[in-house]
């Protein structure tokens, strides 16, 4: 059932900056095999959220995390890879392209690599080779391009991604790009984050007042984007910044100083979002710093009322590299269909995100323009994209 | 480590001024952008004195060896704003992903120390780079495997041709390890170091530097993520170039 309907600004002519626009998306995650399939599934408020199979719950305090079919008892090395090929092998035919053209960059983003691969390698004690350690020999090897490359920037890597994609487009040293991101599950990252939980999450619930932690989940997404003039989603700048804080406590001043320099970037005021896709990880910091930055923004005392605020991990956990470019994705996917994903388990709001207007049921979006994307990583990484409907070029 | 007045006398690169360059592979005995047409005795560093007891806590040795070049390279000074960080490591937190991967594998979540959290995340060594010299413009950590060095040294040019940046800081480590010797195999792979300030110029080739030839004794070792910032380091210091 759809929640009411919003339309908080007033004038409909925003003067976005021109940039890239979106002709080829992919996604695949715990909740769908393909972007539509995960869209209409977090619609429907369907989770990803599975038990951890016998053999490796023995190692962890945790019962559940979001994994695809296979997931941490697959004892296939390049996993990562793999659905990494997958997400962009979608973006490519969505693209209406037999391959990725000769020339062509691939930019990846993510957070751990085939760091599965090599730990499945040493407890196996069996040599894979130093081409089969990164996900640019895989992207190599499977669609026969040169020029890739691997940005591991944690959580917000696949943003990062796409900001030097947009750079490569507005130099002019690329008409189309193709950006990816991916994350599996790590037995390392998962049982380290395990370890550091005073009590093991059941769920991830972002932005809730009782939130215990994050959870991670496996996924990837890809999108293509071109110079070429048309309709549909423009990808209007990406801002990056680093807090050089500390490497897992986020600072919400950098992130609010990210927030406007992509709105900066793209010529929009904090009152022209209609809609944005938070990195909400459900860890107590990240949730706190960044429902502070938003609402230095937007919430009581803000110049502008808060817009639409969705998050998806609820519904696909953490999928870490990979989660930036899958929120832009969804986010791009609410602007063209005009509703909005809700934020699976959420309940009672945590004081720093009381003024935001957090999205619980669908909501319906009759006349969204402009989206705003965070992702945020370990190591005070910040990535804010702004993407909007309908280029004014 | 070689500032402005010694690099005066070189022409600017692809876009891309060095000012400055440090250099160190201490099993090699070399310790400057000036020592790498030959080796000498390995030398011991005392990474306490020069990063202090807290720069060396929990860090992995690929990471500390990174913060120690790039020491060198701003003289322990703040990066300033408008500086950027390209860092790669093709191998360096691949000791603790494997080590913590066993350990869990032997006795579960409680044989963990929650000090390797940093580390098991693959960019460890900038993140830290950007905290001990107040790094807060694009922070970006490369993983292209063996061609990462070169990835490095591209993407930081595109940096600071699109204004992202007005300096950047290039920095690549390696240090073996029993885990990525057994992942790998191949040559050992070189222990060390070695970081670049590029500032924006007009013209010039830095990534045709990237290619030139390395004395022998470098090829009975895997540069990996060195493998492009070597030969740019000891192109930028030759004078003229």
């Amino acid at each position: 059932m759809a929640e009411k309907v919003l339309s908080h600004r007033t004038d409909d002519v925003v003067n976005v900056s021109a940039g890239p626009r979106i002709v080829g998306q992919g996604a695949v995650t715990s909740v769908g095999d393909t972007l539509p399939e995960c869209f209409e599934n977090l619609l429907a408020g369907h989770s990803g959220l599975t038990p951890i199979a016998d053999s490796a719950a023995q190692m962890f305090h945790a019962r559940n995390f979001y994994e695809m079919p296979g997931g941490i008892e697959s004892p296939e090395y390049g996993r990562a890879g793999a659905l990494l090929c997958t997400a962009i092998a979608q973006a490519v035919s969505d693209a209406g392209l037999d391959g990725i053209p000769a020339g062509v960059p691939v930019l990846v983003g993510t957070g751990l690599g085939e760091s599965r691969t090599a730990e499945l390698a040493w407890i196996n004690q069996e040599q894979v080779g130093a081409e089969y350690l990164t996900l640019t020999e895989a992207v190599r090897r499977e669609f026969a391009v040169e020029d890739v490359t691997t940005i591991s920037n944690a959580c917000a890597a696949s943003l990062y991604a796409l900001a030097m994609a947009v750079d490569l487009i507005d130099a002019g040293e690329a008409e189309m790009v193709v950006v990816a991101g991916v994350d599996i599950i790590s037995t390392s990252m998962f049982g380290l984050l395990d370890r550091v939980h005073p009590e093991p999450p059941e769920q991830l619930t972002p932005f809730d007042a009782g939130r215990k932690g994050v959870l991670m989940g496996e996924g990837a997404a890809a999108v293509i984007i071109s110079r070429e003039p048309g309709e549909g989603v423009v990808i209007n700048s990406v801002a990056m910044g680093c807090d050089a804080f500390h490497v897992t406590a986020p600072d919400p001043v950098s992130m609010a100083a990210c927030m406007r320099q992509a709105h900066g970037g793209a010529g929009v005021t904090p009152d022209d979002v209609d809609l944005i896709v938070a990195h909400g990880t459900g860890t107590i910091l990240n949730d706190q710093a960044e429902g502070e930055a938003l609402s230095t923004l937007w919430a009581s005392g803000a110049s502008a009322p808060s817009p639409a605020v969705a998050a998806l991990k609820g519904a696909t956990g953490h999928t870490s590299g990979g989660s930036g470019l899958f929120s832009l994705l969804v986010a791009a996917e609410s602007l063209r269909r005009g509703i909005i994903p809700p934020i699976l388990g959420l309940e009672t709001p945590d004081d720093a995100v009381v003024g935001l207007d957090l999205v619980t049921a669908p909501r319906v979006l009759p006349a969204g323009r402009v989206a705003q994307v965070n992702a945020f990583g370990f190591g005070g990484l910040n990535a804010v994209a702004i993407i909007s409907r309908e280029p004014q070029c | 480590m070689l500032r402005d007045r010694e690099l005066a006398a070189m022409p600017a690169q692809s876009g891309v001024r060095v000012a400055g360059a440090s250099v160190l592979l201490p099993e090699l005995g070399i310790l400057g952008p000036m020592d790498l047409d030959s080796t000498g005795e390995s030398v011991e560093l005392d990474f306490k004195e020069r990063l202090g007891r807290k720069g060396l806590r929990y860090n992995t040795t690929a990471t500390i060896l990174a913060m120690a070049a790039v020491t060198e390279l701003l003289e322990d000074t703040a990066a300033g704003e408008g500086c950027g960080l390209v860092a790669a490591s093709a191998y360096g937190n691949y000791s603790a992903v494997c080590a913590v991967a066993e350990q869990l594998t032997e006795g579960g979540v409680n044989r963990v120390s929650p000090m390797d959290l940093p580390n098991a995340s693959s960019n460890i060594l900038a993140s830290q780079i950007a905290i001990r010299f107040g790094v807060k413009g694009v922070c970006l950590t490369l993983d292209d495997g063996l061609h990462s060095g070169r990835s490095v040294l591209r993407w930081a040019s595109r940096l600071l041709a699109s204004g992202r940046c007005e300096r950047v800081i290039a920095v690549t480590a390696e240090c073996p390890s029993e885990y990525e010797q057994l992942l790998r195999g191949g040559r050992p792979l070189i222990t060390g170091a070695a970081a670049l300030l590029l500032e924006r110029s007009d013209d010039g080739d830095l990534l045709a530097a990237a290619e030139d030839p390395l004395p022998e004794w470098a090829a009975d070792l895997e540069l990996a993520s060195l493998s492009g910032m070597l030969q740019a380091v000891r192109t930028s210091v030759a004078v003229p170039l």
